[in-house]
């Protein structure tokens, strides 16, 4: 689905399951940047669900910026205020690097691997 | 890579200028043949500096003013420059919000802001 001219739609992985308080997954493609609509709560308005768990997945994200970082950022402190477990999966050596850029190496629990990041999750859950 | 060689845009100010933009520099550097992993850095450093423009130079006026872009290949390196008329806002004094310029200064070997007349903001990098 479109909205704010960011594509966001659940993951495969957690559609099928999905249910209140359980666990949320957010896909994100192409590029994320100031003109994706990231920065307008697009994250806060599809995650609110109460889930436990949140998988974000940029792992067809090719460019990212640093609203994108800000924005990400703010969500993770959010849900870690509220007890609720966060996972990037991200695949681009672009994305990866801006996150090191940006001195946030340390702020999230990053992925390169969709199944280490559901394990990661899975054992949250646990 | 072909030292001499000069890429120049400009733009309306409005948020997906800073998109069409940063892929004239992708083209620019992809036709020098710059490799990915130095294209990437270039490109993620000078998206920060359109981003910076385009949000904030232009208090909320985006569509107005128009945001430059220029790149230069010598022997020595690229050289970027981004600017605008509008005001910079020195986007690490806020807390939530201050991680473009530390991108830049991360990834560029200098980084030169003048505030006279507009921002200008002067990046190198070494290839």
């Amino acid at each position: 689905m479109a909205r704010d001219g960011l594509n966001v739609a659940l993951g495969n992985a957690f559609r099928a399951r999905r249910r209140r308080d359980e666990s949320a997954s957010e896909r994100m493609p192409g590029e994320v940047a100031l003109d994706s609509g990231l920065a307008g709560n697009a994250l806060h308005e599809r995650c609110n669900g109460a889930p436990s768990a949140v998988l974000l997945d940029f792992a067809d994200v090719n460019y990212a910026d640093s609203t994108t970082l800000a924005e990400l950022l703010r969500f993770h402190q959010e849900a870690s205020a509220a007890n609720v477990k966060v996972a990037l999966l991200v695949k681009s050596k672009q994305f990866a690097r801006v996150i090191e850029y940006a001195g946030l190496g340390g702020a999230f629990e990053l992925f390169d691997r969709r199944s280490s990041a559901l394990s990661y999750l899975a054992g949250v859950q646990g | 890579m072909s030292a001499g060689s000069k890429l120049r845009v400009t733009c309306t100010a409005r948020p997906d200028s800073a998109k069409r933009m940063r892929h004239a520099l992708a083209a620019f550097l992809d036709a020098l043949e710059v490799d990915s992993d130095h294209c990437d850095d270039v490109l993620t450093a000078t998206g920060e500096a359109l981003a910076n423009a385009i949000e904030h130079a232009y208090d909320g006026a985006g569509g107005r003013g128009t945001v430059a872009l220029e790149a230069d290949l010598a022997e020595s390196g690229l050289s970027v420059n981004v600017s605008d008329r509008g005001h910079f806002i020195e986007r690490d004094l806020r807390p939530d919000r201050g991680f473009g310029l530390r991108i830049i200064r991360s990834i560029a070997e200098s980084v030169d802001i003048s505030t006279q007349d507009g921002t200008r903001i002067h990046m190198t990098f070494s290839m």
